[in-house]
């Protein structure tokens, strides 16, 4: 009878949590209040307070997994992102004008994302492996091993949109929604300043998706696919990250990079393929290899 | 006159449709292009302002089928367009031709000069970062921030993309 009467007070406190997240976000109760709320619930309904703080994490991580992540906390964590880029990955190349022009067909393909007033920065970093990333926010990186690998802009601007793809399609925000550490990122960003501990944390987690585990395999597929939308609609040949891909696959100094963080070229090759040849059959588009030729000579 | 005409026959055609129950869309990204068919390698029609509504006709996989305010037809990317209204509503105009040359919206560049924050920067400082990768985040940003809008329509237009 005993243990009957305190599953229903359990499941009473329950509901009661769940209500109050559910009661409480609209009106902008913050994750951590929501956290607090739920441990005081539990404290008066007589649990130890061990248990308590385990009930309100896991609420302010609920709540926050709710909540909408601030577009000024993203480029706030995109910033010790790209502090880490260049800390871990390579310095920032030195030629001002390849990085100018690396910007420009960054830009170009980003106005044609579907989040084209995020403040876009793209940079080239000086790593003879071939890699590009995106941090959250519009930080975008490609390196020097990248850049010698390709043949024309079109392919440049396809690798490009495919960073540009992560960021509309909001892949490491969806990423940091599978930890406890999201409930922070739904509030202001001026908690980052107070609390730089957990900032780095959540830099950390970014960082080890980005440059060592890689992001989920269907986010890379749809990185991709979007990619290759976004170079077509801006007018270059669609076919150049396809065809970057398959120039990856006939190198050798495969450790690291793209190799190792993303799914088999050969799976999206034929999946960018397919697409090529579906939905974007006879699209033609400029691939600008004089142009981008002359830039990247200044490498050689 | 005959302007006159086609104006008001574009609207009632517009505006049975809406009431037919048609789906709007908005324009979310800078220019949406509309093209006559559905791949991206067809004749363009019309190129549209950011927030412009747009009545669909029919969905099409990744290209949706839709009217323009002025009864034009034509194509757009899926990627392009929201359901969602735009804040301070979207407008039925927008339409520019196809000789306009493509620029690209203030707002992107405008909000680049964010700089980095002040997390950021104490992460650095208490994890030993060596100082210099601040300093080329800082520089990655000015550089960003330096690249107006007219400088990526140039390059956009020198590069022969959108012909």
């Amino acid at each position: 009878m005993k243990t009957r009467k305190s599953l229903l007070i359990k499941s009473g406190l329950v509901i009661l949590a769940a209500g109050l997240i559910v009661i409480a976000l609209p009106g902008g109760c913050k994750t951590s209040e929501m956290g607090s709320l739920v441990e005081a619930s539990m404290l008066l309904s007589g649990k130890n307070p061990e248990e308590a703080k385990r009930a309100g994490q896991a609420a302010s991580s609920m709540a926050g997994a709710l909540a909408p992540i601030s577009v000024e906390n993203e480029i706030s964590l995109g910033g010790g992102v790209a502090v880490q880029a260049f800390s871990q990955i390579g310095k920032r190349h030195a030629d001002e004008d390849l990085q100018r022009y690396v910007n420009l067909v960054g830009k170009t393909v980003a106005a044609n994302g579907t989040r084209p007033d995020l403040p876009y920065a793209f940079a080239v970093l000086d790593s003879p492996i071939p890699n590009a990333f995106a941090g959250p926010g519009g930080y975008i990186f490609v390196t020097t091993g990248a850049l010698k690998a390709m043949k024309d802009e079109s392919e440049l601007a396809g690798v490009l949109a495919h960073e540009v793809g992560h960021i509309t399609q909001k892949h490491m925000l969806q990423t940091y929604q599978r930890t406890a550490l999201i409930g922070a990122l739904s509030q202001g960003a001026a908690v980052f300043d107070k609390d730089v501990g957990k900032y780095t944390e959540l830099v950390d987690v970014a960082t080890q998706t980005l440059f060592d585990k890689g992001l989920d395999k269907k986010f890379e597929y749809e990185a991709d696919s979007v990619g290759v939308e976004i170079a077509a609609l801006t007018g270059y040949d669609p076919s150049g990250l396809g065809r970057f891909l398959r120039k990856l696959e006939t190198m050798t100094n495969t450790k690291g990079g793209w190799f190792k963080t993303h799914p088999p070229l050969s799976d999206r090759i034929n999946k960018i393929n397919i697409k090529l040849a579906t939905q974007l059959n006879g699209v033609k588009g400029v691939t600008q290899r004089e142009r981008f030729q002359k830039m990247i000579a200044r490498l050689k | 006159m005959k302007q006159w005409f086609v104006a008001g026959a574009a609207a009632v055609v517009l505006l049975t449709a809406l009431e037919a129950g048609a789906e709007a869309v908005y324009v979310k990204v800078a220019k949406a292009q509309i093209r006559d068919g559905k791949d991206a390698g067809s004749p363009l029609v019309a190129e549209v302002d950011q927030g412009a509504q747009l009545t669909v006709l029919a969905k099409e996989g990744l290209r949706y089928q839709v009217q323009l305010a002025d009864g034009r037809k034509g194509y757009v990317s899926r990627l392009s367009v929201s359901e969602d209204k735009p804040k301070g509503g979207g407008g039925l105009g927008g339409i520019k031709g196809i000789e306009d040359d493509r620029s690209v919206t203030e707002r992107g560049t405008a909000a680049s000069g964010r700089g980095l924050s002040e997390a950021a920067q104490q992460m650095a400082k208490k994890t030993g970062i060596d100082p210099a990768a601040v300093g080329s985040v800082k520089e990655m940003e000015k550089l960003a921030a330096g690249i107006k809008p007219s400088a990526v329509a140039k390059f956009r237009k020198e590069g022969g993309m959108g012909k």
